[in-house]
């Protein structure tokens, strides 16, 4: 393939493994950009080069921008794809490459700029008519201001990192006294994943839905809209269950992609993004632009039958990202659930470990994304995703109870996992109803879930132990053949 | 992993199991257990008679990002003892009742290991 040769991977986990296949499957060498200790993984198994970039703490590697464009630059590669989270977002990290002579995989420095802030990426929707919800934004040091603004807005208000993501930088306020609480505890933790320290206010919207648009610019500037997920399933704002596509009434649909058409027009935006809308009551508030490959963008592959990440590098490439005569028509529904090191019943408290020894599942329309499998630790430096089912059958309630049985035989020993509450969400009758809001965990579950009854009695399970034990009758060729001599 | 077909009082169970030290984890009919001989395990600060954890210790590892008072303070129910981040969350502590605090066994800034004490309290 022309221009591109060798592709550098920046970042970990699941995502780091699905771009290295994508890039083996198109013929492209590959390069992994990891920190010390991060060598058990499959990523680290699977990159045809490793190149470490510093140590453990996330700081000091995985978010250090001339690390990065050091260690591609040594490994001699023509472009780094920075999937998602890290510097997956940030227009510096993409400057830097430009500067190089590497290709970022992704949208060009400016447009990382404009949407990564966002309250420009507001700015603009409200520029071009697109709804978003009433805000503040500002950098004041002055916590009576926050206060003052949010009496303005009323509450509930959402504080927001400008630069946030992921759920991070992310809190609600219901009164003055969440103000006072909150409002540090936001700035304490942007201080360690973000360089923006801007913070910005905006209206919270009670059992709205989470919807997003999946869109594509390719090389040639054509958009291309790729239907919609319900990402409403979420806990503490991390996405837990998404879904393709949503139930919403299709001309809903019709007018946040039209939105979508109308942001993109004229902005020379290149490769994927996803448009996030809040959804309540037949209308729907633009929340932010993200520009980069999604978690989820899985459940869209699977309905659309596309490789993103594929499109990903064509796009860079300057090459066509899709035959030129296909024609897009989404098939059936896909559901993915994050399986997280964390425990359900503890109340999701993370629960690092080693993975003793992992069983997944697989059969038609079953897709496991993994970053570890037996052996490796989960880290507790990094994020708890472990891998992401995604099931795809021809209709949503098939899917659910596809993606019931998969994590029925999914077995996972060694670190506890948030596969029983997964396994409960799919059974609840508002889930099953698809009248599932972004507040549902918090309503359903205050608590997580309670452990099932343990089944087996201490006589049972000693059963179990001596099935462990060598047997005393086993055939030993060492000592037979001393006992001979 | 093993798969056992165990007989027991006329029935037959079918399970995945594996050996994990002195632990077992079992998968059955769906779900996963972690299963410690009854003889280990521990009567920890969890089952105290007043039932409040008096040893504050890390749930897993992490750095602490807060502890905003010193040894000695005493504490209200409800005011929070000391933030701990781990996996790109903050976790707070918070007092269980009022009481002063007798021990702070580490500094913030301080990566810490799961199980580590980091505060003894004397509840009221």
């Amino acid at each position: 393939m022309s221009g591109i040769k060798k592709v550098a991977v920046a970042a970990r986990g699941e995502i780091a493994k699905r771009i290295l296949s994508t890039c083996h499957q198109m013929g492209l060498d590959t390069v992994l950009l990891y920190a010390s200790g991060d060598e058990k993984n499959e990523a680290f198994r699977w990159a045809r080069e490793r190149v470490c970039i510093g140590p453990e703490d996330p700081r000091k590697s995985y978010l250090n921008i001339q690390a990065n464009v050091e260690g591609a630059l040594s490994a001699g590669v023509h472009a780094i794809h920075p999937g998602y989270g890290f510097l997956s977002e940030s227009a510096d990290f993409a400057k830097q490459c430009e500067k190089k002579g590497l290709i970022f995989i992704g949208p060009s420095s400016s447009a990382l700029a404009l949407f990564g802030n966002k309250i420009s990426a507001r700015s603009i929707c409200e520029k071009k008519g697109i709804p978003v919800l009433p805000g503040w934004s500002g950098s004041s040091q002055n916590l009576q201001t926050y206060v003052r603004q949010t009496e303005r807005i009323g509450y509930p208000v959402m504080i927001k990192a400008a630069d946030g993501g992921g759920g991070r930088g992310l809190r609600l306020a219901h009164n003055e006294k969440d103000m006072k609480n909150l409002i540090p505890q936001v700035k304490s933790e942007i201080q360690t994943s973000f360089s923006n320290q801007e913070i910005f206010l905006e209206k919270y919207l009670e059992s709205a839905r989470h919807i997003e648009i999946q869109v594509f610019v390719s090389a040639d500037g054509e958009i291309y809209i790729f239907g919609d997920r319900d990402c409403s399933l979420q806990r503490r704002h991390q996405k837990i269950i998404e879904e393709a596509p949503s139930h919403l009434p299709e001309d809903i649909k019709k007018r946040m992609k039209e939105a979508a058409l109308s942001l993109l027009s004229d902005l020379n935006y290149k490769g994927a993004g996803t448009l996030e809308f809040l959804f309540k009551e037949e209308e729907f508030f633009f929340l932010e632009m993200n520009t980069r490959l999604q978690v989820e963008h899985t459940v869209t592959e699977m309905i659309f039958g596309v490789d993103l990440v594929r499109a990903q590098i064509l796009t860079a490439l300057g090459q066509p990202a899709f035959l030129a005569d296909r024609v897009f028509t989404p098939l059936g529904h896909s559901i993915q659930c994050r399986i997280c090191a964390e425990d359900p019943f503890r109340q999701f408290l993370p629960a690092g470990g080693n993975l003793l020894s992992c069983l997944w599942p697989d059969g038609p329309g079953k897709r496991v994304d993994r970053g570890f499998g037996q052996g490796d630790p989960i880290s507790s430096l990094y994020d708890s995703l472990i891998a992401k089912l995604v099931v795809w059958d021809i209709s949503r309630s098939r899917a659910i109870e596809k993606m019931k049985t998969a994590l029925e035989e999914t077995i996972i020993f060694g670190c506890t996992v948030n596969i029983p509450f997964l396994r409960h969400i799919l059974c609840h009758p508002d889930f099953i109803e698809n009248r599932v809001t972004v507040d549902f965990v918090e309503k359903s579950f205050p608590k997580g879930i309670a452990p099932s009854p343990f089944p087996f009695n201490p006589d049972f399970m000693n059963r179990v132990l001596n099935s462990f034990k060598p047997s005393g009758f086993a055939f030993n060729p060492w000592r037979d053949f001393k006992d001979k001599e | 992993m093993k798969f056992l077909r165990i007989e027991w009082k006329n029935q037959i169970y079918n399970l995945w199991a594996e050996k994990d030290g002195e632990k077992l984890w079992i998968h059955y009919e769906g779900s996963t257990w972690k299963w410690i001989p009854p003889a280990k395990v521990q009567v920890g600060s969890d089952s105290s008679a007043s039932n409040r954890k008096e040893i504050i210790s890390a749930p897993m590892p992490g750095r602490i990002v807060d502890i905003p008072f010193q040894k000695g303070s005493k504490v209200k129910k409800g005011e929070v003892l000391l933030v701990l981040s781990a996996m790109k969350m903050e976790y707070t502590f918070k007092a269980e009742a009022e009481g002063v605090i007798e021990d702070i066994l580490c500094q913030s800034g301080d990566q810490v290991e799961a199980d580590q004490v980091l505060i003894r309290m004397k509840y009221v």
